[in-house]
């Protein structure tokens, strides 16, 4: 696995183009290949085409004549090329195209088939001088004009059985003293190439009129391409020409190597092009994907340069690509997030020292500036009465904070049992009442007596009196604080709702954050410390219930609390003997003077 | 002198104020941010205490609000806020000094003490006037050799004189410094202080130690 994405967008850039350049080599290297080949089979049946005019019956009906080689269209003829001719008829061969050395083997090699084939050899008589006398070979079959180019081709043959002029075309009728070229009178069914000497071409056989074309090795070893066409008589192949009545069949064959090197190093060409573009692509892909994470280098420096002393700063998204951003975004989000997780962490701590220094800057206040002169008892008692008050603030705050430390982090296990709402409700209603009503606060417990929950005892206790001393504490003068509980599914709603409410209804939900206040009024009355419904959400949570705060639009704040209901076969409640709990957690007026 | 302490803490507010009477302040206290700013605005104090959070208006929007205004009220702020950011930030803002939350009392009176001296460009606690030697640490008093006793406010009158020493003091000015504003004065009570004063400190055949300068007010010491 690469790690590097340069390398891994790189590589696979490059694969790509791989891919690409070796369909599109393929592509060019078979179309070229295919259309060489075309080319050359043209040549190839164009000589088959040219070569079967030798079998043309000439002016004296013979097979094999001058006529058949002057109209012999050698330029037709493939340079190089190789032939071979079978006939089903004997063919007369009215002369001689072999050495006068070779001449003995040949008569003797060519005599049986002679008599063989005697009675159907209609040809002209031995002795009737060959009209084509003057040959244009010499002694050594070199024509006398000079190796030609194609000298090669035709080069001077050992065994002259083969068809003389198609290396050089005759530019002239042939004249002069007589030479090897001669009569002879004999037949055959082969004519070959000299090229061939002893060696056969393939019989390449397709049917009539459909060329069959095939790999070959020529006899000399190289590799080479044949064509066979197949002669029948006047069903010559379509293109050919007209032939009489016989059945020939003619192979050329020619060699590939000019063909074979142009394909070689149109294969060379078009592989030096691949590796050279594969080269430069690499290069310049490098060089672009490098440019292209760019932004992403300046993204890590920007989250380098961070320090987590300074959770607000944020990764600059100006300039980086639209690939990118998502990541930086979210970078940021959750930067965002653990900045006001940290800040919301600074600030409870903050808070909490606040709190809890606040009542001992008075408790020593009070002590020191008592004790600062000689004073009356009246003085002393005063004194202490009003430390003792701000005590019981400090260890009402204390215990609360310890409660909810103890139920957020779990080790308070709820003991839930069924527990009547009303009773509990008008026990606390009293125990506000007391508070409340010098300011003409009233309290309506509108709770059914058969609501019964399913809760702790002293964790409902906590969230009744602090839900009930908050409402009262909120309460403007000659207001009204009601319980109330309805049946809700498999729960009861109760709810304990006071008028006069100043929060914004977008505030509602804020009241149960730690030491929230609105407008920081702690000190109003020093009523509230600002954990009681912190405490109350917490303890509704810890028993599977639920707490919610509504701001109506006629001012009136609703806790919205939700317990399950206790199965209904259990009629028993819990006692509703207050439980050992300390005063001051539940929100005991008392407890905060 | 005299002091303001803006204070929510209502048991707080109190005995601060408690407190600073009896340590010889004369001592104004608000409850909210609107009303400490009030206070400040209406009146010349000579040390203002100030709590940071308080309703209505935040004890940083105070002070920012008198600086703005060009006053240089010397003030001391009592707050539960004790990070390095807050206290800066307080003292970046114009305190002059700050003081955490829960703090020793004595300590308090000090730095009070001590930013009323600088108001009036002094650095000893001791203030002599020729032969009048007055210890406002230990609030007391001597002429040339010879302690004398006084009562809480002929103290607070001489301390104030002897602070101005060489100036000619109102009466409308020493009212604002020996009289918090809920005092219902009488108008001839500063000169009845005066003639205590100077029953007490003068000697006899001497010139008097404090100086009447009809219509103006009084002077204690060689004018400036």
């Amino acid at each position: 696995m690469i790690r590097s994405l340069r390398s891994r967008l790189v590589l696979g850039m490059l694969l790509g183009l791989a891919l690409l350049l070796t369909a599109a080599g393929t592509a060019i290297y078979t179309v070229q290949r295919r259309h060489l080949y075309d080319a050359f089979d043209e040549t190839l049946l164009e000589s088959v085409n040219a070569l079967s005019l030798l079998l043309h019956p000439g002016p004296f009906g013979r097979w094999f004549d001058s006529a058949g080689l002057e109209r012999l269209p050698t330029g037709q003829i493939r340079e190089g090329a190789l032939f071979q001719i079978w006939s089903d008829q004997p063919i007369n061969m009215p002369f001689s195209m072999a050495d006068p050395d070779a001449e003995a083997d040949e008569k003797t090699s060519v005599a049986p088939a002679r008599e063989d084939n005697g009675g159907e050899d209609d040809g002209p008589a031995p002795d009737e001088p060959p009209r084509f006398d003057e040959p244009f070979f010499d002694d050594e079959g070199v024509p006398r004009d000079g190796p030609s180019p194609r000298e090669r081709w035709s080069e001077p043959p050992r065994r002259l059985r083969d068809e003389p002029g198609l290396g050089s075309r005759p530019a002239r009728p042939p004249r002069g003293p007589a030479g090897p070229w001669r009569w002879r009178g004999s037949t055959t069914r082969v004519i070959r190439s000299a090229s061939l000497g002893e060696s056969d071409l393939p019989r390449l056989e397709a049917g009539p009129g459909r060329p069959r074309f095939e790999r070959v090795v020529l006899p000399d070893g190289r590799r080479g391409r044949a064509v066979g066409v197949q002669f029948q008589g006047p069903n010559s192949p379509p293109g050919f020409h007209r032939l009489p009545a016989m059945h020939l069949s003619v192979v050329v064959a020619a060699d590939t190597a000019e063909l074979d090197h142009q394909l070689r190093f149109l294969g060379m060409l078009l592989a030096a092009t691949a590796v050279c573009t594969m080269a430069v692509a690499g290069g310049v892909s490098w060089l672009v994907v490098s440019r292209g994470l760019r932004p992403l280098g300046a993204v890590a420096r920007a989250i380098a340069a961070m320090d987590e002393s300074d959770l607000k700063q944020r990764i600059p998204r100006q300039g980086v690509p639209r690939e990118i951003d998502p990541v930086v975004k979210q970078l940021n989000g959750l930067l965002a997030r653990l900045d006001e997780a940290f800040e919301r962490e600074r600030t409870l701590t903050a808070d909490v020292a606040h709190e809890l220094r606040t009542p001992v800057a008075e408790i020593r206040t009070i002590a020191e500036v008592t004790l600062n002169r000689d004073r009356e008892a009246g003085e002393y008692r005063e004194a202490l009465g009003e430390a003792l008050t701000v005590t019981r603030t400090l260890q009402g705050l204390i215990e609360r904070l310890l409660v909810l430390a103890r139920l957020e982090s779990g080790q308070m296990r709820p003991d839930l049992q069924p527990v009547a709402l009303q009773p509990l409700l008008s026990e606390f209603g009293m125990l506000v009442h007391a508070e409340a009503e010098r300011r003409g606060v009233s309290f309506t417990n509108g709770c059914p007596p058969h609501a019964i929950v399913l809760a702790d005892a002293t964790l409902l206790e906590v969230v009744l009196s602090n839900a009930l001393f908050n409402a009262a504490a909120y309460t403007p003068d000659g207001g009204r604080v009601e319980a109330k509980a309805e049946r809700t599914g498999p729960g009861w709603r109760f709810s304990i709702a006071n008028t006069g409410c100043e929060l914004k209804p977008e505030e509602a939900g804020r009241v149960f954050d730690r030491f929230w206040r609105a407008d920081a009024a702690r000190g109003k009355s020093g009523l509230n410390c600002g954990l009681g419904l912190t405490l109350v959400r917490r303890a509704m949570e810890a028993m599977g219930g639920a707490a919610e705060a509504l701001v109506t639009d006629d001012r009136r704040f609703v806790l919205s609390l939700t317990l399950p209901a206790a199965p209904e076969h259990d009629e028993a409640p819990a006692s509703s003997e207050p439980p050992d709990i300390d005063r001051s957690v539940r929100g005991d007026p008392a407890s905060r003077g | 002198m005299r002091v303001l302490v803006v204070e929510d803490q209502e048991r707080l507010r109190n005995w601060l104020q408690k407190g600073l009477k009896e340590g010889g302040f004369v001592v104004d206290a608000a409850a909210d941010g609107l009303q400490g700013l009030w206070y400040a605005e209406n009146n010349r104090y000579d040390a203002i205490v100030l709590d940071l959070m308080l309703p209505g208006l935040d004890g940083l929007s105070i002070l920012r609000r008198l600086r703005d205004a060009g006053r240089d009220d010397h003030v001391l702020i009592l707050t539960a806020k004790d990070t390095v950011p807050d206290r800066v930030q307080g003292l970046d803002l114009g305190a002059d000094d700050y003081l955490v939350k829960p703090f020793a009392f004595e300590e308090l009176l000090a730095r009070v003490r001590a930013l009323v001296r600088r108001g009036y460009g002094q650095h000893s606690p001791v203030i002599e006037v020729g032969d009048l030697r007055i210890d406002t640490a230990k609030r007391q008093v001597w002429r040339g050799e010879q302690a004398v006793e006084l009562r809480a406010m002929e103290y607070k009158l001489l301390e104030y004189l002897a602070r101005r020493a060489g100036q000619i003091v109102s009466r409308t000015e020493i009212w604002e410094h020996l009289y918090d504003f809920a005092s219902q004065t009488v108008s001839n009570v500063v000169d009845v202080y005066v003639a205590t004063l100077r029953r007490k400190l003068d000697r006899p055949g001497e010139k008097s130690l404090i100086q009447t300068r009809r219509g103006l007010g009084y002077l204690l010491g060689a004018p400036e």
